[in-house]
């Protein structure tokens, strides 16, 4: 019988190699001076491929005079221009320093080839009803008129710095996976994000009260505030190796915490969120994605305290307070971590902890 | 041997793909063990080795690929997902980038076997043949592959 490693291993791998699309293969190219004839299953593939592309020109044409059945081919919106009103971004590889890092880009800039080759993509795709690519000067444009008010962010970041961005809208009840996919193999691509989950947090963060996270240690924690040691590892460009797990914490632990909490000024409320609870939220938040909730087990998911401070409240000095406490594997100041998320999702970029709102990192895990 | 890569073209992207990571790359080493058999062809008799011939020649390609990689990402900074949520960790998490970064993780011979076996579902002789190394040593290392990746990913071998 398979063992459930086993199993997940083999069905990663046949996800992994079902990318490859037998249809979309270049063609083998015998050596110049090779006399031997190629095979011709070889030749006829590469004919095939020529005259799929060439019925997709067609069928293209012939969308584009309005016939009725080509409704798959997306429009061209303008309007997604401005930010906020995209469901889906595909950012095209940037070399800048702030980038989102991802190891197939190589550290360099994608080619206006690859930008093209990635709008035929978007084109194609049937779940996507409109696209409008924004070059890295209609993004900067964007970006300095939300962030107006923050002089720090507007010296840090340059035009440079913005990734190309294909900005979408999905059609209703499409499924979004699908068009995360369609990009996994294109080259250029640095990352497809889905936006409506990140504009929804930023609406949620406009609320006037502000929100803690306070995570807990769980069994086999891998942050350092829970005592996990690791080491930069595998030849997997910025992968780690965690060398010893983590401790989950202790019911002391638990109870110190909470007491340090309720004795705490700033505080308005809180709550204390457990793996059951945590995990009926999960499960409700991804209820279209089977095979993650499927991957995930009430015990993976971590306790928490929900926090909720006063307005005056020095959070700065709540967050230290927390993070210096044993069993506290991480501790995210909503409100901040919420804006790095958008300034990612919106504009691609990855900007230094602690960039979106003055003082102290924000989503770090509290070091030991 | 130009008919051993046509008849097992996807397959040999496919493990490319697995190996690097990415297509295009994935092609261009798949091309270029192509172009170096071809030179070398005739000279093998053995239809039966062919196969592992071109597997491993498709491999070592790999091999070099990761090696120019691993040396240009060196002082690169370990990847944090920019969660703000314990939900969008696990999100970026997801299934399969969770196993195949882990496999990832995993010494060049061990994953390389642990491939061969799941994915082409190679017998013991057959993997040794590709990699160039003994029947046991395929066993023990598709052993200790299994339970580095079962510890990887919090699960019993």
């Amino acid at each position: 019988m398979n063992s459930p490693v086993e199993e997940r291993l083999r069905a990663a791998l046949a996800e992994a190699g079902a990318t490859i699309d037998p249809d979309t293969l270049r063609p083998l190219r015998a050596p110049a001076r090779g006399r031997a004839r190629m095979n011709v299953r070889l030749v006829a593939a590469g004919a095939v491929a020529v005259l799929a592309a060439a019925t997709a020109v067609v069928g293209l044409g012939t969308g584009l005079g309005g016939t009725a059945g080509q409704d798959h081919v997306a429009a061209i919106a303008p309007e997604l221009a401005e930010p906020g009103k995209a469901d889906m971004t595909v950012f095209m590889c940037s070399a800048s320093a702030m980038a989102i890092p991802e190891p197939r880009c190589q550290g360099r800039e994608a080619t206006a080839e690859e930008v093209r080759e990635a709008e035929r993509v978007v084109a194609g795709l049937p779940e996507v009803q409109a696209s409008y690519t924004v070059d890295r000067r209609l993004a900067y444009d964007g970006f300095r008129a939300q962030y107006v008010g923050n002089r720090a962010i507007l010296d840090l970041v340059k035009v440079t710095d913005l990734p190309v961005a294909i900005r979408l809208t999905v059609r209703e009840e499409r499924d979004r996976r699908k068009v995360e996919k369609a990009f996994r193999s294109v080259p250029g691509v640095m990352a497809v994000v889905d936006n409506t989950a990140s504009e929804r947090e930023a609406a949620a963060a406009r609320e006037p009260e502000t929100r803690l996270n306070v995570f807990l240690c769980g069994k086999e924690a891998i942050t350092a505030s829970c005592g996990a040691e690791s080491k930069p590892g595998g030849d997997a460009p910025g992968g780690v190796t965690i060398t010893k797990p983590g401790k989950a914490v202790t019911i002391a632990q638990k109870k110190a915490i909470e007491e340090l909490i309720k004795g705490m000024p700033g505080v308005q409320s809180f709550t204390f969120e457990d793996q059951r609870a945590a995990y009926e939220n999960f499960r409700r938040q991804f209820a279209s994605n089977k095979r993650l909730l499927d991957a995930t087990k009430v015990t993976d998911m971590p306790e928490s305290f929900r926090v909720v401070l006063k307005p005056e409240a020095d959070w700065t000095r709540v967050v230290a307070a927390l993070r210096g406490q044993p069993g506290v594997s991480s501790v995210f100041h909503l409100p901040c971590s919420t804006a790095g998320l958008l300034v990612m999702y919106r504009y691609g970029l990855n900007l230094p902890d602690g960039t979106m709102c003055g003082q102290g990192g924000n989503n770090l895990p509290a070091t030991p | 041997m130009a008919s051993i890569f046509a008849e097992h073209h996807v397959g040999l992207v496919r493990l490319a793909f697995i190996m690097v990571g990415d297509r295009a790359t994935a092609e261009d080493v798949v091309q270029e063990a192509f172009a170096r058999t071809h030179a070398g062809r005739g000279r093998l008799r053995d239809a039966g080795k062919a196969l592992a011939y071109v597997r491993s020649a498709v491999l070592n390609g790999c091999r070099s690929v990761l090696r120019r990689r691993a040396a240009v990402f060196r002082r690169a900074v370990p990847y944090e997902p920019p969660a703000g949520s314990a939900e969008s960790a696990a999100l970026v998490g997801e299934e399969r980038r969770e196993v195949l970064l882990a496999l990832r993780g995993l010494p060049r011979r061990q994953r390389e076997a642990l491939t061969l076996r799941y994915y082409f579902d190679l017998a013991d002789d057959e993997i040794a043949a590709t990699m160039g190394i003994g029947v046991s040593t395929v066993r023990s290392t598709i052993a200790r592959g299994l339970a580095a990746l079962a510890r990887a990913l919090g699960e019993d071998a």
